[in-house]
């Protein structure tokens, strides 16, 4: 079974009587444990797709499917839970709680949800990111790719379905960038991670196990 | 699927850990607000508990002193009250008459030790006169010795004033406060009596009660119990009034009234403020809560987060405000402090404080729950409205920077400068009328419309001793030798300095009518103004019922009525009195022919008397026999020849015991003691009101410099100046100073004038006075306000790197 599926997808906004197509019909699967790369050109669609995948907006049309479990109708209540405990989102700009350290971002899905911390996973992933000397430190007090591995690290801890990247390297610089690529398939490979990443970066894009072009909203190769 | 998603008490535990973490990150912005909220509660309770600390101290005044009072005739009834349980102590007073003697007035009474020494009124040295030759003089009367007097001096007093002067001895001296030439001299029981050798001296019992009750009725049994015990006259008993009404809270009406005006509108600016401060705070982090629910936040979690910041927020703030405002009510007036009114008075506050909070946050706690996590991952401003430029091509000044973010949250800058301009435009407003008030105007207009001094008869005579003292003395002179006659007159024309002299018909009538009794108020003598044909055509104008018509007003004897001093209609009939020919009192029904405006007459037919209602001249010489009705001749002289006319004057009035002189500076001092009493308190809202606004520029300016700071730092990466960087807050504090200060003066200054108008339509009282000095004091503390925002803010700018400010997420 697919961990994620779409099928029809449709987002159309109404701007002051002018309709614009974002997404005019994406069917999509992604195995468990495949890295998927996401290119286009930009206004093509493919932050919206993660969105809506990421169940941070509601499709026009359409089903969406992680896990077996349609979230294109839930509530918005009960998507954000559900994204909580199945989505890992990985940010551009990194969003990280600037008031929470560095350890309590990485744990705050989790505290929000009163699930334990499994302590292993934990020191395993902070081992992995290189975070071990960041933890009570606070987000103004890092250097991008730091934030970035701690925006990682944060998508990780909550074991999610799938993790959405959304431009990971759109702010660093070419090492940092690489860095991060690094780790982010070694997260794939090594806890068996489903990413789907949006990246402008064609040589970015060739570390994924796929690359999906979507043009004018939809797929054009998958 | 159901996704189970209830919130268990360990995951409430998460979230206020998360509120805990996110004030103490943001220390400086939770800092203001909570102190915003401790000085705005202080505010509102300091007002209040002051306010009713005044009431609370005037009470002291009259506190344990229930007494009432009733006429004695013998030491046995006072021996019997002094017996009775429910007394604490009997004082006697008698009151023994007065007299007018150059140019001073003696009131001359006997009390005992009891009644001077526990009425507490007075403070004295010495003894008090226990001999027939022994006096007590107040210290004051050394003015009229022209030295100190002192314990054991012989003085030559004239007690009642029918030219027996006799030697008494200064037994004792009084420190009581007398108005100017006019002196209480108290005399032995003895002397009473031989004062009074022919009837009773008038001696009243003051009996001091065992009780706490100021219920007037409880007191007048209590009263009447003691009465019939003692074998008094039970008609002359009767409570105190002053007790009863000071301790009821009566006698501080005027506090009370002020209190309730004053609490709502102080509550209300407070209520505005910190209700803008935490819609402010909440909007403002929209963003961060749209982060939060990216990340998995529910609605419900982020609300328990607001509402626990909220509750932090509030209890902190609240509470130290209470603290601060029951110590700075505590320190004005120590005496008047209760703990029963700060508590009480704590609560209510605390409690509307918290609703206006939950108020406040209802609306932003909603947007912010419902953010789309779109909006608040990746958008910068998601609320609020975005500022666009109609205008290709504006040059991007630091001016228009700063104009720019004037305009990009209109609401808050619209709010802060309302606030700041209403505290203003009241405070202008109150001081153009205030300083526009003219008591003499008023003064003139009412009860001097010929000239600031008016001579009338002497309504008492000289003394109270004579023995041919008669009942309505001014008719009765006015009907066998008027004393305001022509003689007079030509001898006041004679005064060097004297321009103009007018004499005016009146004469001494009062009416009994369903409903009370009218007797002629005027504060000066108590006349009823005659009128004669002539006057009677011109009031026609003047009459807004029935009508003014001589020969009707003639025949019937009827009576033109001051509107709005009773409650009659044209055609009711009244109980005119008076004192007929012979000297008897009369009573006769009259009918009121019209009723005539006030303002409207004094405008047409000018009057000196005041009075509320007026007969015409062949009507007050039928009933009262008076052919010569001159009753007030007004003096209108030089200014630079004011101290020559007055003192001549006043030498004619003392030569004669049959005419007194009245001045306009009584007058304008009543009137002037009523325009503050109705000023001050407006002149303390405003400066509330003024208090108010600044507390939320100093908000607005201080939280701004705290929210933007990420922002300047921007514009400092970019390649703005720090200079430039300063001209946009300097930008944002001059607006905010031009405009409010143009709003105060504009909108104040026109209020004022209105008001003026209105006042003067009314009242004739005003002389329009703009207020200069209070508009610049106005405008020097908001400079100084703004001054210290804007060092404060350069001085916090220079403080701040780059780097670190860049590294703040929105």
């Amino acid at each position: 079974m697919a961990i994620l599926e779409t099928v029809g997808l449709k987002k159309y906004y109404d701007i002051e009587g002018n309709i614009t197509k974002a997404l005019d019909g994406i069917d999509f699967t992604a195995e468990k444990g495949e890295f998927v790369a996401i290119v286009g050109s930009s206004g093509s669609g493919k932050t919206t797709f993660l969105n809506m995948v990421g169940g941070l907006d509601e499709p026009t049309y359409g089903k969406i499917y992680i896990t077996g479990t349609e979230i294109s109708k839930m509530p918005k209540e009960e998507r954000t839970i559900f994204r909580r405990r199945k989505v890992g989102f990985i940010f551009q700009n990194y969003n990280l709680i600037p008031f929470l350290k560095v350890y309590d971002n990485i744990l705050l899905s989790l505290k929000l949800d009163d699930r334990n911390v499994d302590r292993e996973l934990f020191r395993n992933i902070v081992s992995v990111l290189g975070l071990e000397q960041q933890l009570q430190k606070r987000p103004n007090q890092l250097s991008g790719g730091q934030q970035q591995r701690v925006a990682i690290a944060r998508a990780l801890i909550s074991k999610p379905a799938i993790i959405l990247a959304d431009e990971p390297t759109g702010n660093l610089d070419s090492q940092t960038s690489q860095d991060v690529m690094r780790l982010l398939k070694v997260t794939n490979t090594s806890f068996n991670q489903t990413v789907i990443m949006i990246t402008h970066n064609n040589q970015i894009a060739q570390l994924a196990d796929r690359i999906v072009r979507i043009e004018d909203g939809k797929i054009y190769n998958s | 699927m159901k996704i189970e998603y209830e919130v268990s008490k360990n995951n409430k535990k998460f979230i206020r850990q998360l509120a805990k973490q996110d004030m103490r990150f943001e220390k400086s912005k939770t800092a203001i607000s909570v102190f915003t909220i401790g000085i705005s509660v202080a505010f509102i309770l300091a007002v209040i508990l002051v306010l009713l600390g005044a009431a609370e101290k005037h009470k002291l005044t009259q506190a344990g002193k229930a007494q009432i009072t009733m006429a004695i005739t013998d030491a046995e009834q006072i021996k019997k009250l002094q017996e009775q349980p429910e007394t604490e102590w009997v004082g006697i007073s008698a009151t023994l008459g007065f007299s007018y003697q150059d140019g001073i007035t003696l009131n001359v009474l006997y009390e005992d030790k009891q009644q001077i020494e526990k009425q507490e009124r007075i403070k004295y040295i010495g003894e008090i006169p226990s001999k027939e030759n022994e006096v007590m003089l107040p210290s004051q009367y050394s003015s009229v010795l022209d030295k100190e007097i002192k314990i054991g001096d012989y003085v030559n007093l004239d007690i009642t004033g029918t030219g027996t002067s006799e030697k008494y001895i200064v037994s004792g001296i009084a420190d009581i406060r007398c108005l100017e030439k006019d002196f209480f001299v108290w005399v032995s029981e003895k002397k009473a009596e031989e004062l009074y050798r022919d009837s009773l001296v008038p001696r009243t019992a003051y009996i001091r009660m065992s009780t706490d009750s100021y219920d007037m009725n409880i007191l007048n049994n209590m009263g009447m119990s003691l009465a019939e015990k003692a074998g008094v006259i039970k008609e002359s008993v009767s409570p105190i009034m002053d007790y009863c009404v000071v301790m009821s809270g009566g006698d501080m009406g005027g506090i009370y009234i002020t209190i309730f005006p004053v609490s709502i509108v102080v509550f209300l600016l407070a209520s505005v403020i910190v209700y803008s401060i935490f819609y402010a705070s909440v909007m403002k982090n929209v963003r961060g809560f749209g982060r939060l629910c990216a990340i998995g936040m529910s609605k419900k979690q982020i609300c328990q987060m607001v509402k626990f910041e909220r509750n932090i927020y509030s209890i902190c703030g609240i509470l130290s405000g209470i603290i601060l405002g029951g110590f700075i009510s505590f320190i004005v007036n120590v005496e008047g402090f209760r703990i029963k009114n700060f508590l009480t008075a704590s609560i209510i506050i605390a409690i509307l404080m918290f609703l206006v909070i939950k108020i406040a946050l209802y609306k932003p706690v909603k947007i912010a729950s419902t953010i789309s996590p779109i909006e608040g991952s990746k958008w910068i401003n998601a609320s609020g409205n975005n500022y666009v430029s109609r205008k290709i091509g504006n040059k991007l000044t630091a001016t228009r920077i700063g104009i720019i973010n004037l305009r990009r949250n209109l609401k808050k800058t619209i709010l802060t400068i309302f606030i700041l301009s209403f505290g203003g435009i009241l405070l202008v407003t109150v001081s153009t009328v205030a300083e526009s008030l003219s008591a003499r105007k008023m003064a003139e207009f009412y009860m001097f419309p010929y000239g600031d001094i008016q001579i009338r008869i002497q309504s008492v005579g000289k003394t109270t001793f004579d023995e041919n003292i008669q009942q309505d003395r001014i008719s009765n002179l006015q009907r066998t030798k008027n004393p305001l006659n022509e003689s007079l007159t030509n001898t006041l024309k004679n005064i060097h300095g004297v321009k103009k002299i007018n004499t005016e018909n009146a004469v001494n009538l009062s009416i009994e009518y369903q409903g009370g009794t009218l007797a002629t108020s005027g504060g000066t003598g108590g006349l009823t103004s005659v009128l004669n044909e002539e006057q009677c055509a011109l009031l026609s104008q003047a009459v807004i019922q029935g009508s003014s018509d001589y020969a009707e007003l003639s025949k019937k004897n009827g009576i033109l009525l001051r509107n709005g001093t009773a409650d009659l209609h044209v055609g009711d009939t009244v109980l005119l009195e008076g004192t007929d020919k012979s000297g008897n009192e009369f009573k006769t029904e009259v009918p009121v022919i019209g009723i005539y405006d006030q303002n409207l007459q004094q405008e047409i037919c000018p009057l000196s008397s005041g009075s509320d209602f007026i007969v015409v001249d062949n009507t007050a010489r039928k009933l009262t026999g008076i052919e010569e009705l001159t009753g007030i001749i007004t003096v209108d002289y030089a200014r630079n020849q004011e101290d020559n006319v007055k003192s001549q004057m006043e030498y004619l009035c003392d030569q004669s015991d049959q005419i007194e002189m009245y001045g306009i500076e009584e007058s304008i001092k009543t009137r002037s003691e009523i325009f503050d009493a109705k000023t001050q308190p407006l002149y303390l809202i405003s400066l509330i009101l003024f208090i108010f606004g600044i507390i939320s520029l100093v908000n607005t300016s201080l939280t701004n410099l705290i929210v933007r700071k990420r922002e300047f730092a921007l514009l400092e990466a970019i390649g703005m100046t720090g200079k430039q960087i300063r001209k946009v807050v300097l930008t944002e504090e001059i607006s905010y100073f031009i405009i409010s200060t143009l709003l105060t003066l504009v909108i104040g200054n026109i209020g004022g004038i209105l008001m003026c108008n209105y006042l003067e339509k009314t009242s004739h009282c005003v002389k329009l006075k703009l207020p200069f000095v209070i508009s610049i004091i106005y405008i020097v503390s908001l400079v100084l306000v703004e001054l210290i925002i804007i060092w404060r803010s350069f001085a916090k700018m220079k403080e701040d790197s780059i780097v670190e400010s860049l590294s703040i997420q929105e």
